[in-house]
């Protein structure tokens, strides 16, 4: 087990600390900002040819959105869990909960693994690449645009995510977080939360409302 | 920092607010499934930003984070329902363009368009016309097989063209082939036969083309040279471009 030292800028472990999930706050308001301009161009596309949305998006599979939406907020609650247990000092309890957040992160990335696979059989492709007879709208390929582009930068969240925790996961693991640090737990579970969220807005934007 | 008691609360709170989560997910996705028209979108977003808000306000620990934190992540929504909420106000609210359907736009003669289009596709019927003018118009030169080899074509320079052998100069689609009858060829002694009906030079494109084992089918470039193809053509009514008036008059005003 290594004590973890509090930096000498810091007057007190509590200003490292709240000073770590500033930061960490700050770079959540770019995320947003970020899924914001996609948003923008969402709401756009869709004042331009609402038949074509209605029409594009019975082609997504909603049971499979549907049980990654539900993956997902299974992965959030095992996260405030392992955030919890680690506050309490119970490590053990602590390494389940994340290795349980990481199987359904994991989840969520093999059933998206097949969605595309299943669009790319099909043709459901962005831009010049879309080749799909069924739908005869011709600017359908703008909808696979946004579906890929807001579905793989989630997605790209979601690895990093899982990027995060695995780390998190070998230090606890050590035996580094207690209730006297666990900031690295914490910011974690914080940005994996809104890996959440957002995916919370991107699942009825694109699979449900048509 | 924090007791066990306040810790344990935590615990609850999150399974209640996990179990809330997948209620709510459950009944956005049965509302979907039926029409309510314009509540579908109310419904799925206003379930969605109530998950949102428990997910910020529980699981990330936002309703008990500091003030400074709270406002700086608050923050970030004021300024994406600005960026979200005028851009909505602006695209769903807009006046449907109006929509000019104008005749100038289409091809000079709409319907000796829809004549083309039909006479390009070669007929039985048609290629038996096109041999009693072929053998009219056309066999002194080319001969009455085809073979360029006509009485009067023996003293023209170059020789009239041999249909039987696969070769074109100027290409031998259905309309490279019409345009060349009806045109000439410039810097050969062939001439141009407008004064033939249009159905009659198709009626002789499809016979000369018979002749010939080298046939290739139109493209769209082809086709506009015939005033026919993307971009030029317009059939029926149904088929006829939808351009704002400002484009339209910008192209009628480049046609004259």
């Amino acid at each position: 087990m290594t004590e973890h030292v509090v930096p000498d800028h810091f007057h007190s472990a509590e200003q490292a600390f709240e000073s770590s999930k500033l930061g960490l706050w700050l770079f959540l308001v770019t995320e947003i900002l970020l899924f914001g301009g996609l948003f923008v161009i969402y709401i756009i596309y869709r004042a331009m040819y609402p038949d074509m949305f209605h029409e594009a998006s019975r082609h997504l599979n909603r049971t499979l959105g549907f049980i990654n939406t539900l993956v997902l907020i299974c992965s959030s609650f095992t996260m405030a869990m392992a955030v919890n247990k680690t506050q309490n000092d119970r490590s053990n309890r602590a390494n389940q909960y994340l290795l349980l957040t990481l199987m359904f992160a994991a989840t969520f990335m093999v059933i998206k693994y097949f969605e595309y696979t299943h669009k790319f059989h099909e043709g459901l492709l962005p831009g010049a690449h879309f080749s799909f007879a069924e739908i005869t709208h011709p600017k359908a390929d703008l909808f696979f645009s946004l579906y890929f582009m807001m579905t793989g930068l989630h997605g790209i969240h979601v690895l990093v995510g899982i990027g995060l925790i695995l780390w998190v996961l070998v230090r606890s693991n050590r035996g580094d977080f207690g209730s006297r640090y666990s900031t690295p737990v914490e910011l974690t579970g914080i940005y994996w939360h809104l890996v959440d969220l957002i995916w919370i807005y991107l699942f009825p934007l694109l699979y449900l409302i048509g | 920092m924090a007791s066990k008691q306040h810790n344990a609360d935590h615990r609850k709170t999150y399974f209640v607010v996990w179990m809330m989560l997948l209620v709510f997910t459950v009944i956005t996705v049965w509302v979907s499934y039926h029409n309510y028209g314009v509540f579908n979108i109310v419904v799925a977003m206003g379930v969605a930003t109530v998950k949102a808000t428990l997910v910020c306000l529980f699981f990330m620990h936002l309703k008990y984070d500091n003030r400074l934190n709270q406002v700086v992540f608050v923050a970030s929504f004021v300024f994406l329902a600005i960026f979200v909420g005028l851009t909505a106000s602006d695209e769903l609210f807009r006046p449907v363009e109006a929509v000019a359907k104008v005749e100038a736009v289409r091809p000079p003669a709409g319907n000796q368009a829809a004549l083309m289009e039909k006479l390009r596709n070669s007929t039985p019927s048609l290629i038996a016309k096109g041999k009693e003018i072929y053998l009219s118009q056309c066999m002194a030169c080319h001969g009455a097989e085809g073979k360029g080899n006509g009485p009067a074509g023996a003293a023209l320079n170059p020789t009239p063209r041999d249909f039987t052998s696969g070769l074109w100069k100027q290409g031998g689609t259905p309309a490279q082939v019409f345009k060349t009858v009806s045109d000439g060829m410039a810097g050969t002694p062939m001439p141009p036969f407008e004064s033939l009906s249009v159905a009659d030079r198709w009626a002789l494109v499809h016979f000369i083309r018979s002749l010939s084992p080298n046939t290739p089918a139109d493209t769209p470039e082809t086709l506009k040279l015939i005033g026919l193809g993307e971009g030029v053509s317009a059939v029926s009514s149904q088929a006829l471009p939808e351009i704002p008036v400002d484009f339209a008059i910008d192209r009628m005003v480049k046609e004259k």
